[in-house]
């Protein structure tokens, strides 16, 4: 690892402030794919805002048509609680999916949004609920926040505060797993919301993405027959030494029809 | 006198070192020959590829045993690292020799929810040629138990043969192969 500047504010604004004053700063919230990446050498910034200290960026609350879960706060937590069990139990569900029990004891929210791997499963949630992600800045529509590989709508010295997800009438989650990292290979969340299905697929693309004709066909009707004879092209696919594209796109119509079939429960 | 020889305050430093070594060499009059049959039951999802191991007997004959505890903990050691082998585990390179499963993000040794619990017994047959009547045990369940489970799998996709590790993927694609043919 390259030394560093650490830095640890106790509100987000001078978080903010920290983080914009240096190109090569980057914004520490749980460290488990950052500190990975700078003990690599992969990443050598010159700074480090660590997000730990600032309290109100953690926390959950839950109304009756939103849950909104602060930033910093963890998998874990997200995946315990009673309340987000509740209204939306996929949710919780995804968030006890990640990793193993120390990644989601320290992985954070808002430091999986910010950093959009392509494999990570949060990003299927945002976009499968139609979330709206709150900054320092403003906020983002999880339909044009997510733009491409580790690439997002947040621009630099920007920190994600908090996110708020519309609760759906039924929703799931289905991940087919990495065998050795547990990463999501296709990981596809489907949501029949107030406002017509979303179904969204983690880990098949450069970064989360929406499958519009299967929406459409679970919005004419929301049954697993509906998905199963979709075939998804395998053009732009991800293809690496654990799946082909050709596998991701067979993977995506299992795994949507098994989402559907879960979400009827 | 290993005590003299192991603190040497009166000795003839400049006509003697100081320790006490023996050595010695057992040459066997034969190997030992253990012997066993592992049985696996296994479940594999055509959609998917993945394969479960839903159930495992292995039944080993290593002579006479002398801590029984210690042998089983061996041979579930052993089937581990065969399922390992046949399921999950496969080193890869890039075309310029680069290692693409450096780490153990890719590379997957089997984990505890990735084995089944093992039904463990033994037959005692005392070896003839040693006086203990012992037989060799630490790598008799890495030796049967990738026959054992890549023949569970073959017969449940009605295949010859499967290339190990027995991916999802490769299971996938064998089942696509023979859809075609």
């Amino acid at each position: 690892m390259h030394a560093f500047n650490y830095h640890r504010p106790s509100n987000v604004n001078d978080a903010a402030a920290l983080a914009a004053k240096s190109a090569d700063a980057k914004i520490l919230a749980g460290g488990q794919s950052l500190v990975q990446a700078m003990k690599l050498r992969l990443a050598a910034p010159t700074d480090i805002v660590d997000l730990g200290m600032i309290k109100d960026l953690a926390g959950i609350r839950v109304d009756a048509k939103t849950v909104t879960i602060g930033a910093m706060t963890r998998h874990a937590e997200v995946a315990g609680s009673a309340e987000v069990k509740k209204a939306i139990p996929a949710l919780a569900a995804l968030a006890g999916m990640i990793g193993d029990r120390q990644v989601r004891n320290m992985g954070t929210l808002g430091g999986a949004l910010a950093n959009s791997d392509p494999a990570a499963d949060y990003p299927a949630a945002v976009l499968g609920l139609g979330a709206t992600i709150t900054t320092t800045k403003g906020t983002h529509a999880a339909d044009k926040f997510f733009k491409g590989l580790y690439e997002t709508a947040l621009k630099p010295g920007e920190i994600i505060t908090s996110v708020s997800f519309p609760v759906p009438k039924r929703a799931a989650y289905m991940k087919f797993k990495n065998q050795a990292s547990r990463f999501a290979i296709v990981g596809v969340f489907v949501a029949d919301t107030g406002a017509g299905v979303r179904v969204a697929v983690t880990g098949a693309g450069p970064c989360a993405l929406r499958l519009a004709e299967m929406e459409k066909a679970l919005g004419a009707k929301f049954a697993p027959e509906s998905v199963a004879g979709l075939k998804i092209k395998a053009d732009g696919l991800n293809s690496d030494l654990h799946a082909s594209a050709e596998y991701r796109a067979h993977l995506i119509t299992v795994m949507a029809k098994r989402a559907v079939a879960a979400a009827m429960k | 006198m290993a005590f003299a020889a192991y603190v040497p305050h009166n000795y003839p430093h400049d006509k003697l070192e100081p320790g006490l070594n023996e050595n010695a060499f057992y040459d066997p009059a034969n190997f030992t020959f253990p012997a066993g049959t592992y049985v696996c039951e296994v479940e594999v999802d055509p959609e998917t590829g993945v394969v479960k191991v839903d159930r495992w007997t292995a039944v080993d004959d290593f002579g006479k045993i002398i801590n029984p505890m210690i042998v089983e903990g061996q041979v579930h050691g052993g089937l581990t690292q065969g399922i390992g082998q046949a399921l999950t585990e496969g080193t890869k390179y890039d075309s310029t020799g680069q290692l693409l499963t450096g780490s153990f993000m890719d590379y997957c040794i089997p984990r505890a929810d990735d084995v089944p619990f093992f039904q463990v017994d033994t037959r005692e047959t005392p070896c003839t040629h040693n006086p203990l009547g012992v037989k060799g045990c630490g790598e008799a369940g890495a030796i049967g138990a990738p026959a054992a489970l890549i023949n569970a799998i073959t017969d449940a996709l009605g295949v010859k043969d499967i290339a190990m590790p027995a991916t999802p993927q490769t299971v996938w694609r064998t089942l696509n192969q023979k859809k075609a043919a």
